[in-house]
């Protein structure tokens, strides 16, 4: 069993912020880690091969730098890392992505391809349906249990798919791609990292493609504008260092939190006390016409 | 105007190409291939062909654009024969939309008893109901709604197919944008029209602190999927949803997954973004049981059952429920907060209630701090007087 799970090293979410005056992403100082969604499926996948044996590539697209997401991966306990790596891709959306991964996994060969259900820089969960889609197999989404099961000469992957009103049992031919949720299992920490294990690198030669299917040129979709959201929770943020001293001192005291203007805190009996709850509920419901009068 | 080359030279005749063509536009005369107008320069046919014979011009992609038309809405339906809160919201942004574009809007719905929507699509101004009545539609499967929707797109050609962020809309959305070769962008809050009439998508990115402008301007359709609960429609005159019947042909299919079972477990009390009142519960609750006076409450009043992070901790009700930073973050007409402490989490995931109702033992809890109406006592008394008040009124709540 050849399982392929893709990873993307993605920023620190807490520390992206924009250039407010030239309204783009600052990199600079913005550390990168694996997708915390992807440890996820890397787990699931040396689970698999713990039970069924086989081995587990781990691929990623991405700057170079994105092999330190690769090599925790390894550290975890996957044989092989590949990166597809190169200029060209900068700007690639969602298909153009996946057409990419898809050629570059199609290149390395599958049984089975594993993702995180998102990642949390951009949170779109479309590249592994993407994907299963250029390669012409089975996807299920959103899998918060996965066995393997054998008959006929072929194996097959039973699964429970969470929806968001309960959950489906689903039967899938393999090849398939899977895209699991956080919590499917609890990820081992990282063993010691192994800086002499080698990261495939490779560059958008080795896909085989026009470079027109590649990048910005094979994105149809274009980020016109990126806009700060203006945050009315930033007040209740963390008590953090950007604030002077007395801010923190008096977040602290008040939690962060306005006093709602016109707030009332009654210490009655229970049978007035509900009459007063059932009048609001009714006001705040729209329905004064009536109900009032039948509480007093 | 040639915009796709066929080298008849190269070209093997294996008619690949045609079987790859997600909008049939290719058929084979004499083993070689032909194509129609019909063709959205999609590129599927030169991915596939073994020999590199097709070649694009993509610089003539923009013409593509001619002759789509229409904003599509993939409407779902709960139990009961309703109209999901999330499919009237983006029915009503997409009649929004359809004023700038003069285009008409369609609900698509897959599987049986569609019609039964009819009377809610009019309220949301839908000007048609396309349903794809087959049996085999009956229960979401991703390859045979694929195939289905597909064939409909690539059929009636529609300018913009919008869906629900929801686990069906999430899943099934990528895999038909990837067939059609075009754009689509995941979790909008907002959606506007730019001044070359392409349709704008607006979403967070990067954890919530940015928000990403998208357009799609060289393909069609443009495709994105909805966050729920964000776009509140504004009352729209009520209209005649005109309804066409669509037999899809799913029997070329070939599906590699079978639904096995689907299972509904969760409650009407956990649709926590949908409802207009929430009762949650906190430590105070002090046993999953407990969580029936909340219940029975929150049936009077047609609401959910929330809950704090404690309170999930402990195991007394599942994360769908919960309320707060880690979990979904509400803002009703009414929340009832009992047995809640105000952890600063907490509070973060529900302070834009329209109104808060708080009840707690303890005078001191943070949470009276955003009540409106703080009741210090024992929630245990006061909830079921609270429900039996109500029930006593229930004709009228009901009328709702």
């Amino acid at each position: 069993m050849k399982i392929i799970v893709c990873v993307k090293h993605v920023p620190r979410t807490q520390d992206v912020r924009i250039d407010s005056s030239t309204n783009t992403l600052v990199r600079e100082g913005v550390e990168s880690v694996l997708n915390p969604f992807d440890e996820f499926a890397v787990e699931e996948a040396l689970r698999i091969r713990e039970r069924f044996g086989g081995e587990v590539g781990i691929v990623s697209m991405g700057p170079p730098q994105a092999d330190q997401s690769i090599r925790s991966c390894l550290a975890m306990g996957a044989d092989r890392g590949y990166l597809l790596s190169d200029t060209c891709l900068s700007g690639s959306d969602t298909l153009a992505t996946s057409f990419a991964l898809s050629r570059m996994i199609e290149k390395i060969g599958f049984d089975l391809i594993l993702c995180g259900q998102e990642t949390t820089d951009s949170s779109t969960g479309q590249v592994g349906p993407e994907m299963a889609e250029f390669l012409n197999i089975p996807q299920v989404t959103c899998v918060m249990k996965l066995d393997l099961l054998y008959g006929d000469g072929k194996t097959t992957a039973s699964v429970k798919r969470e929806t968001d009103t309960g959950y489906q049992l689903i039967e899938t031919a393999l090849p398939a791609v899977i895209t699991v949720v956080k919590g499917i299992n609890k990820p081992r920490e990282p063993g010691k990292l192994d800086s002499q294990r080698p990261v495939v690198r490779v560059d958008a030669g080795f896909l085989g493609c026009q470079p027109d299917k590649l990048g910005m040129d094979g994105s149809p979709t274009q980020v016109v504008k990126m806009v700060p959201v203006r945050h009315r929770s930033r007040q209740y943020a963390i008590v953090d260092g950007s604030l002077s001293a007395a801010q923190r001192i008096s977040m602290l005291m008040t939690g962060g939190i306005k006093e709602k203007a016109g707030a009332t805190k009654v210490r009655e009996e229970p049978e007035s006390a509900a009459c007063k709850a059932a009048d609001l509920i009714g006001e705040s419901l729209a329905l004064t016409q009536v109900m009032p009068s039948k509480y007093h | 105007m040639k915009r796709i080359d066929i080298d008849s030279e190269l070209c093997s005749r294996c008619g690949l190409c045609e079987k790859s063509c997600p909008v049939g536009a290719i058929t084979l005369h004499d083993g070689l291939p032909a194509v129609e107008a019909s063709c959205t320069l999609c590129g599927a046919c030169a991915d596939l062909c073994p020999e590199g014979a097709i070649a694009v011009d993509r610089s003539q992609a923009e013409t593509t654009q001619a002759g789509h038309k229409g904003i599509w809405v993939f409407v779902e339906r709960e139990e009961h024969d309703e109209l999901t809160s999330v499919s009237a919201e983006i029915l009503c942004e997409a009649r929004r939309l359809s004023r700038r574009t003069g285009d008409d809007v369609t609900a698509v719905f897959c599987g049986a008893g569609g019609a039964e929507l009819r009377g809610s699509l009019e309220c949301c101004g839908a000007d048609n109901l396309f349903l794809l009545e087959n049996a085999q539609l009956e229960v979401y499967n991703t390859e045979l709604y694929t195939e289905a929707l597909v064939n409909l797109i690539a059929r009636h050609r529609p300018q913009i197919v919008l869906f629900g962020g929801t686990s069906t809309g999430r899943d099934l959305a990528p895999r038909v944008a990837a067939r059609l070769r075009t754009g689509l962008t995941a979790d909008c809050t907002a959606l506007d029209i730019d001044a070359e009439g392409n349709l704008v998508q607006i979403r967070p990115t990067y954890g919530g602190e940015i928000l990403a402008h998208i357009i799609c301007p060289h393909r069609r359709p443009q495709m994105a999927t909805i966050r729920p609960g964000v776009m509140k429609g504004t009352g729209e005159a009520p209209r005649k949803t005109r309804i066409q019947v669509f037999d899809s042909d799913l029997i070329s299919v070939r599906v590699r997954t079978r639904i096995l079972e689907e299972i509904k477990e969760l409650s009407r009390f956990s649709r926590l973004s949908e409802a207009d009142v929430i009762v949650s519960g906190g430590k105070g609750m002090g046993s999953a049981e407990n969580f029936k006076f909340l219940e029975e409450l929150a049936d009077v009043l047609g609401g959910a059952v929330g809950a704090s992070r404690s309170a999930v901790d402990e195991g007394w009700m599942t994360h769908h429920h919960q309320v707060g930073q880690t979990g979904k973050t509400v803002s009703p007409k009414l929340y009832i907060a009992c047995g809640i402490s105000g952890a600063l989490q907490h509070l973060m995931g529900m302070q834009d209630s329209k109104r808060i109702i708080a009840i707690n033992r303890d005078a001191g809890a943070p949470i009276f701090k955003v009540a409106d109406l703080g009741i210090v006592g024992d929630l245990f008394e006061i909830v079921p007087k609270i429900t039996g008040l109500l029930r006593e009124n229930k004709g009228v709540l009901s009328s709702r």
